[in-house]
């Protein structure tokens, strides 16, 4: 029933997502329909490599990190280390992709940190002749690009397999597989992999969409001549010239059709190697138990993890890192001109602070409000849109925005610029919250009303603060991504509001590597201490509750 | 194959839950233990399929036709579980589930014409296509016990299988059950606190609460 | 928005119902900053919100000191807002015209070459002003023409000049030897070096630039560069220039397949020593990131014999700024010698001054220090190349790309 404040709440997210959104879209798409931009974008000789380059290094990542989260999934399941596992994922979501590129590029490159290390056995007085930085055929970026998507897949999987339904599901069929005399690994590929991978669709089809579109990352790594569509559609839409903007928009709109003709590609294969995995499933064919993979599983996530850590202790080594020539172990000299410079930006960071954390914390309100407020009906039909802004360009998202903002005079208010990144962490929120949300036990609200207890109250006694855990880390998540905001702030800021984000990548453009890498690492501070304090708020809650 | 168990014991942090139990069950007959809840005979069960874990420890040996299996790792072992739950995987066909559990070896039409002759044995022909979702509570129940008969098990554990259906419903799944049993000479191990269930001429095992283990 | 600006927008609304156009309105509001005291005064308590690209920490630092003393000598506020490319607030003014915003976003750009054209040409600056401030008086407007004529467009007072750029090569003293003052004994030094010299990828604007380098030292005969482009001219013109990068690109940096993104990674690349020689616009940049500590001490800096391209870096004043009497007396400030002469200092950021020094005062002259003594800075200047017509930049630039952009 539609009763007022039910009303009340879904008429505030239609105004304030919905809208938008369908305001902005037809917007970014009227920019990169006119024939001219096409012709101009096909007349490129360059135009079919770029986006063969991109689709390529997307799919690859996408497969390659996907296949290797269900299999890590698989070995380490149930032992000790998926615990620790667990409590590596936070830092390493937290690290921003391009701070994670800058540190791995310097490591890999010819100057870099490797063959520093190689110089004195092989008496390099010169960095050789390696083409591993923006390597041509995208090899590193899709390297990165596995590197940063996996955690987040595991994060994914961790969210779903730790959904009540989905665990006690998971103990009870192993547990009638292994008396049918199948191995875990077995059951893992034949039994529960099939069951839950369609709920592992939305996070895979945004690891594609991000791996197809990523711009950032291909600056640092990425190939440049030719560079990735998504690359060429950037430069387009930046530059001054309106000819090339809508060139830049016909790219975009390209790459968001080839993202769809991917899905559906990568849907009929699902669909026909589906049925083939079927019958072989049920061959009842028992391969012997073997104990070897937990370990070999378990050595490839520490190197991972390690990766993580050596990529952080050498953004520290380049922020402090004056004249370093090769092939010197340690810098010839040091300044602390970078982290003079984060202490003078510390304005910044209470802005990107605040303005993370409002955005969070509305995107959560509106998440929430949907969650109680909307008919099932609706909830199911509406996911799609929601998370519409995860899968579109982002360019073509934030050029129609900037357009509505325009008309609305909310360029460069601090209100415009907050509406914006509500708009774009919902959909994080919302993917956050949902499992949590959707196996809530009805059973409780049930027994508060049973107990004469009104549904408001229920919410802020009961539901809520047993909910805390996820509600948290959904928090923390919208911060982050709220953090990491560049296009959003510059666009629709109009420049006005700096943040920590927009300090590192103005600097990153002037190439100065030290800045670089001391912004990188306040970037990742932010999120860090988000997830930090989520989790403790998580064990807090956990503890009270066995208390 | 006969089953038995040598000196059993459970413990919980140390102290002990169930005392030494010796039995032997020939095939086809059932041995019925029971006892209020925490006696522990669920994690009796559990010892026996291997699925036992910590703080929880057994003691004693588990002979099949003279071999002990306690040492061997569940998915070796070859003894059935049966849930309360039906536990029929959600996304497989009827036909698929069964087909899952046959050993392998034949030809797929071989087991697919298995599968089915015990689907008509048991009155369930026509269901083979369909989902576990879309059958009721007795022909799940069925279809599961089907599924464990189907690997050949050695022995067969049951876990209160019949706790979650209604009187009529309980009394021909039990009748079935037991006749299946018996047809296959399988030596089984029944958990239950109700008295009904218990198949009649079968071994009574009961567990005292003795107070182990409990604050 | 302050009640001056609101005063105006009622002012102009009054007026629009009797007829008067938007050109007329801007000639009314530039006739009235011609006097400077009533400039000065509506200029007080006004922010300017200065967009200007932000990639050099040296250049934040000097627009930090700007924007204390402007707010110490005349009670204006001067944002810096950080860019990463000037085309973003070209884009934004762009934008802000066609939704009919006349309260602009951008008081004051950093600006010069192609930006500056199309601005000028779509109407999206506010002008003329520049050669109405009391500091462009002292501008070297004779020995320094770019100063007037920006990429071959007349400036007409519609940018004031800010400093000077041109084209500079910079290496390892120790590894490049002797120095090559011309594209002919580049290549040869490349032959000698191979894979240790290369440049950024156009349509960067260095990159560009040293493809316009090429072309203009490939061809003696260089009046049609004046001129606006023509395919004639282009097909006469360009062929040397594809020789000379044909033999150059196999010997520079991974065999000429792929050029760096921009000079900034060019410059890190020098300093890691993967590359000997690298190119920039300013003449000072060695010195000054020698003096910084992130260039070795052994760094020099040359420039051809014949000349390099040079031209004037500029600001201007989108026509729909909300505070053009700050913006103007921002320019104006930024064009003093006071100003002038820290911007010029080695040791704050070394961009050479757009002013006639020796024609300034006793007192002032000296505030512009001796910076070819500076370790890392030209030793012997050559002569400022005017650029081409700003027309030629992107048909190189495409022909480029189709050649060498796969």
């Amino acid at each position: 029933m539609l009763t007022a404040p039910r009303a009340a709440a879904l008429a505030a997210i239609g105004l304030l997502f919905v809208l938008p959104l369908l305001a902005a879209l037809p917007l970014a798409v009227v920019q990169g329909a006119s024939a001219a931009a096409w012709a101009s974008l096909f007349d490129d000789p360059h135009v079919s490599q770029s986006l063969a380059l991109s689709v390529r290094s997307a799919l690859a990542s996408t497969l390659l990190s996907f296949g290797l989260a269900l299999a890590l999934t698989t070995a380490l399941h149930g032992s000790p280390a998926w615990l620790r596992l667990q409590s590596w994922l936070s830092p390493m979501l937290a690290l921003p992709h391009a701070a994670f590129a800058i540190g791995l590029a310097w490591l890999v490159a010819p100057s870099g940190g490797l063959a520093r290390l190689l110089a004195p056995l092989f008496g390099w007085a010169f960095p050789p002749d390696w083409t591993t930085v923006n390597d041509p055929g995208a090899l590193l970026l899709t390297g990165v690009l596995v590197a940063k998507e996996l955690p987040f897949l595991m994060w994914s999987v961790m969210a779903l397999l730790a959904r009540p339904e989905v665990a006690i599901q998971l103990q009870r069929q192993i547990a009638v597989g292994r008396t049918l005399g199948y191995g875990r690994a077995a059951l893992w590929w034949r039994v529960l992999w099939p069951q839950w991978l369609p709920r592992l669709a939305w996070p895979l089809l945004a690891v594609l969409a991000y791996g197809l579109t990523v711009v950032d990352l291909a600056l640092i790594v990425g190939p440049a001549s030719p560079p990735t569509l998504s690359m060429l559609a950037y430069a387009d839409l930046m530059a001054g010239d309106p000819a090339r903007n809508a060139r830049g928009s016909a790219a975009a709109l390209l790459l968001a059709a080839v993202l769809a003709a991917l899905v559906i590609a990568l849907w009929m294969a699902a669909v026909l190697f589906g049925r083939g995995w079927r019958r072989l499933a049920v061959s009842g064919r028992r391969r012997p138990v073997r104990g070897g993979s937990p370990s070999l599983a378990g050595r490839f996530f520490t190197a991972l993890a390690g990766l993580y850590v050596l990529v952080v202790c050498i953004l520290l080594a380049l922020s402090v890192a004056g004249v370093w020539t090769f092939p010197a172990a340690w810098p010839q000299a040091l300044t602390m001109d970078a982290w003079r410079q984060v202490a003078q930006s510390a304005g910044t960071l209470a802005g990107t602070a605040a303005l993370a954390a409002a955005a969070a914390l509305l995107a959560l309100g509106l998440v929430v409000g949907w969650f109680e407020a909307a008919p099932p009906r609706w909830d199911r039909s509406a996911t799609p849109l929601v998370l519409a802004p995860l899968v579109l360009p982002p360019l073509l998202l934030m050029a129609g925005l900037y357009q509505a903002a325009l008309a609305l005079r909310l360029d460069g208010q601090w209100a415009g610029l907050l509406w914006v990144h509500v708009l774009v962490v919902l959909p994080y929120v919302f993917i956050a919250l949902q499992p949590a949300w959707r196996s809530f036990d009805r059973r409780y609200e049930q027994a508060a009303r049973a107990l004469g207890r009104s549904r408001p109250a229920f919410w802020w006694q009961v539901k809520w603060p047993l909910l805390a855990a996820p509600l948290a880390a959904a928090a923390a998540v919208g911060f982050a991504v709220s953090v990491a905001q560049y296009l959003a702030t510059q666009f629709i800021g109009a420049g006005r509001h700096a943040t920590v984000t927009t300090e590192a990548v103005t600097l990153a453009a002037g190439g100065q590597r030290t800045q670089a890498a001391a912004f990188a690492l306040l970037q990742a501070a932010l999120p860090l201490l988000a997830f930090g304090a989520a989790a403790w708020l998580g064990r807090r809650r956990l503890a009270a509750m066995r208390a | 194959m006969t089953l038995r168990l040598d000196a059993v014991s459970i413990t919980l942090h140390g102290r002990a839950l169930v005392p030494a139990l010796s039995a032997e069950v020939q095939p086809g007959e059932v041995l019925a233990v029971m006892g209020p809840s925490g006696s522990g005979k669920s994690s009796l069960l559990a010892w026996l399929a291997g699925l036992l874990e910590p703080p929880l420890a057994g003691q004693g040996r588990l002979l099949l036709d003279g071999l002990d299996v306690s040492l061997l790792p569940v998915e070796r072992r070859r003894i059935g579980l049966l849930f309360q739950d039906d536990l029929l995987f959600p996304h497989m066909s009827v036909l698929d589930n069964l087909l899952f559990a046959l050993p392998a070896g034949a030809s797929r039409a071989e087991r697919v014409t298995e599968a089915m002759a015990a689907l008509a044995a048991a009155g369930l022909d026509g269901l083979a296509q369909r989902r576990p979702h879309q059958l009721s509570g007795g022909q799940r129940a069925r279809v599961s016990l089907l599924r464990t008969l189907l690997a050949r098990p050695a022995a067969v554990l049951l876990d209160e299988p019949f706790s979650r259906l209604d009187a009529t419903l309980r009394a021909q799944l039990r009748d079935f059950v037991w006749a299946s049993l018996r047809e296959r000479g399988v030596p089984a191990v029944l958990v239950t606190h109700d008295e009904q269930d218990v198949p009649p001429g079968a071994r009574c095992l009961r567990l005292a609460d003795l107070g182990a283990g409990r604050a | 928005m302050t009640s001056l600006t609101r005063r105006r927008l009622l002012a102009a609304g009054l007026l629009l119902p009797f007829g008067w156009s938007a050109g007329q309105a801007r000639a009314q509001l530039a006739h009235q900053a011609l006097n400077w005291p009533r400039t000065l005064a509506a200029a007080r308590g006004q922010t300017v919100y200065f967009n200007a690209w932000a990639g050099s920490e040296r250049i934040n630092a000097y627009l930090q000191w700007a924007a204390a003393e402007l707010l110490r000598q005349h009670g204006i506020k001067l944002e810096h807002v950080k860019i990463s490319d000037t085309a973003e607030a070209v884009k934004r003014v762009r934008a802000e015209k066609a939704a009919g915003r006349t309260d602009g976003s951008a008081d004051l750009l950093w600006i010069n070459g192609e930006n500056f054209l199309a601005m000028k040409r779509e109407g999206l600056l506010f002008g003329p002003f520049a050669e109405s401030l009391p500091s462009y008086a002292a501008v070297d407007t004779v020995g320094k023409p770019t100063t007037r004529i920006d990429f071959s467009e007349p400036v007409d007072g519609m940018e004031a000049p800010w400093g000077m750029a041109q084209l500079t090569f910079f290496g390892d003293a120790a590894r490049v030897g002797t120095p090559p003052s011309s594209v002919a004994e580049l290549i040869d030094w490349a032959r000698r070096n191979p894979g240790r010299v290369s440049y950024p990828r156009p349509p960067d604007f260095l990159g560009t630039t040293f493809v316009k380098q090429v072309l203009m030292e490939t061809n003696s005969e260089r009046a049609a560069l004046a001129r606006p482009f023509t395919p004639q001219a282009f097909a006469e013109l360009t062929p040397p220039l594809w020789k000379a990068l044909d033999t150059l690109h196999p010997l520079s940096w991974r065999g000429g397949r792929q050029f760096p993104a921009s000079s900034a990674v060019m410059r890190q690349m020098l300093a890691d020593g993967e590359l000997i020689i690298s190119l920039t616009f300013n003449p000072n940049e060695a010195a000054n990131l020698i003096a910084g500590r992130t260039l070795p001490a052994g760094v020099v800096s040359w420039q051809h014999r014949a000349g390099t391209l040079g031209n004037t870096h500029f600001l201007a004043i989108p026509f729909n700024a909300r505070a053009k009497e700050a913006a103007m007396v921002a320019a104006d400030f930024m064009l003093s010698p006071a100003a002038q002469a820290r911007k010029a200092d080695i040791r704050v950021w070394g961009d050479p001054t757009v002013l006639a020094v020796d024609r300034l005062p006793a007192e002032q002259r000296a505030l512009f220090a001796e910076s070819a003594a500076m370790p890392g800075s030209v030793r012997q200047p050559a002569p400022v190349l005017a650029e081409p017509h700003g027309s030629w930049v992107e048909p190189l630039e495409r022909e480029w790309q189709r050649r060498y952009g796969g």
